[in-house]
C-alpha cells in the first residue's frame, strides 16, 4: 500500500506549519494537522489516514495516551503510528515501540529530510 | 519542489527570528510571575520554553534549542523554590535568547560568545549537576553503567552508537564522556578524535573508555582512563567516574 494520507498531531504552531509544508511539498502526501490528542481522535475517523505522526509531549492528552485510545478503538486500532520526540535514548525508543509505535523520529527534525524519514519507516514496515 | 520549499523555509525562519524578541518578552513575564508564585506561572513558563526549544531546532537554530533545553532543566529543578536568585538566573537565560535574536549573524564569534556564556550560566545556575554522556551498545552493560553513574547525581544521557553520540557532543554541554571502545558506525577512538578536533565547547572534556582491548589509546586523544571489562569493571567505573567528576568540579 502506498503512503498517501498522514495525520500529524502536534501542539506547537511553528512545527505544525513546517511539518505540513515539508510533508506536502517534499513528500507529496496529503496532510491534516491536529493540535491535540483529542482533536486527533475526533478527526481520525473522517480523514482515515494511512499513518499518524504523533508528538509525545503535548498538554492534556500526550502522545502515548493518544496512541492508547487509538488502539482501544477497533476502526483506528491498526493505523500505524510514528512518535516524534526529543527523547530518543535507546531505552526510550524501545519503550515507545513497546507501546505499539512503528518507530520514533527525533525532534528537532530536519524539515528537508522529514518526508524521506517517514517514507523509510513506512517502507520498512510494508 | 524542494527548492521552493527551501525558499519558504528560509522565509519562515526569518519570521521566527524576527518574532523571537517578542517571545523572549513573554518568557520574561512568565518568569516574573513565577517569581511572584502566581498560580499557573510554572506551566506557562515551561510550556513556552518547550515550545521555543522545538521551534528553534526545527528552524535550524541549535543555539536556541540548547539555551531552552538548559532553561527547561533549570526551571524544572527549581519548581516550588523560585527565589530571587532563581529568578535572576531565569532572566539570564532570557537575555541569552535576546542576544541570539539580536546577533548580526547566525554563526561565528557572536554565537561562540553566547555558547560560552550559556556554559557559565549552567555552572552558576545548576551547580553540582554534571552532565555525562554514556555511549555503550550493549543494553546489559549500559544498565550496569547507568546504575553506577546515576547515584553520582549527574544528568546522564545514553547512546548506543557513535555518530548520534558525536552529534550530541557537538550540540549539548557535557562534563564527561564514558564510551565503549567498539561502537557501531564510529568507534570511540574516532569519536574522541573528532571531538578533540571539533573546537566546540566539549573538546577538552575527560573521556573514560570501556574496553576488553588492552592496547593503549593514542596519547594525543588524552583519554583519562581505560577500564577493562572484567569482574571489577563496575566498581572501577564508579571510582574512576567519581574521581574525574570531582576533579572537574574543583
Amino acid at each position: 500500500m502506498n503512503l498517501q494520507r498522514i495525520l500529524y498531531v502536534e501542539d506547537e504552531p511553528d512545527i505544525q506549519a513546517v511539518a505540513k509544508l515539508a510533508l506536502e511539498m517534499v513528500g507529496g502526501y496529503q496532510v491534516i494537522i491536529c493540535s491535540s490528542g483529542q482533536q486527533a481522535l475526533d478527526t481520525v475517523g473522517d480523514f482515515a489516514p494511512d499513518l499518524i505522526l504523533l508528538d509525545v509531549m503535548m498538554p492534556g492528552m500526550d502522545g502515548p495516551a493518544t496512541l492508547q485510545k487509538l488502539r482501544a478503538n477497533p476502526p483506528t486500532a491498526s493505523i500505524p503510528v510514528i512518535f516524534l520526540t526529543a527523547k530518543v535514548q535507546p531505552n526510550e525508543v524501545a519503550q515507545y515501540q513497546a507501546l505499539g509505535a512503528l518507530n520514533v523520529i527525533a525532534k528537532p527534525f530536519d524539515p528537508m529530510t522529514l518526508a524521506a524519514q517517514v517514507q523509510k519507516i513506512w517502507d520498512q514496515q510494508a | 519542489m524542494n527548492d521552493d520549499f527551501a525558499v519558504l523555509l528560509t522565509g519562515m525562519r526569518d519570521d521566527f527570528i524576527m518574532e523571537l524578541p517578542e517571545r523572549c518578552d513573554l518568557l520574561e513575564e512568565y518568569a516574573l510571575a513565577q517569581g511572584r508564585a502566581e498560580p499557573g506561572a510554572f506551566d506557562d513558563l515551561f510550556r513556552n520554553i518547550h515550545s521555543l526549544k522545538g521551534a528553534g531546532g526545527t528552524f535550524g537554530l541549535p543555539l536556541v534549542t540548547s539555551i531552552c533545553h538548559q532553561f527547561e532543566s533549570f526551571v524544572s529543578a527549581n519548581r516550588g523554590r523560585f527565589d530571587s536568585l532563581a529568578l535572576s538566573h531565569a532572566l539570564s537565560y532570557v537575555d541569552l535568547l535576546h542576544r541570539v535574536a539580536d546577533a548580526p549573524e547566525r554563526d561565528g564569534p557572536f554565537m561562540l560568545a553566547i555558547e560560552r556564556d550559556l556554559e557559565q550560566l549552567r555552572i552558576s545556575s545548576m551547580p553540582g549537576c554534571a552532565s555525562v554522556l554514556l555511549v555503550e551498545p550493549s543494553i546489559a552493560t549500559r544498565k550496569f553503567c547507568q546504575g553506577v553513574l546515576e547515584p553520582l547525581s549527574v544528568r546522564l544521557v545514553s547512546q548506543d552508537r557513535g555518530f548520534p553520540a558525536l552529534e550530541l557532543l557537538l550540540h549539548q554541554p557535557f562534563d564527561l564522556l564514558v564510551a565503549a571502545r567498539e561502537l557501531p558506525d564510529l568507534n570511540a577512538l574516532a569519536l574522541v578524535a573528532a571531538l578533540r578536533e571539533s573546537g566546540g565547547r566539549n573538546k577538552d572534556i575527560p573521556v573514560i573508555l570501556i574496553s576488553s582491548n588492552t592496547v593503549p589509546a593514542p596519547t594525543y586523544l588524552n583519554i583519562s582512563d581505560t577500564i577493562k571489562r572484567d569482574a571489577d569493571f563496575v566498581s572501577k567505573l564508579a571510582r574512576c567516574a567519581g574521581d574525574v567528576l570531582a576533579s572537574c568540579s574543583n
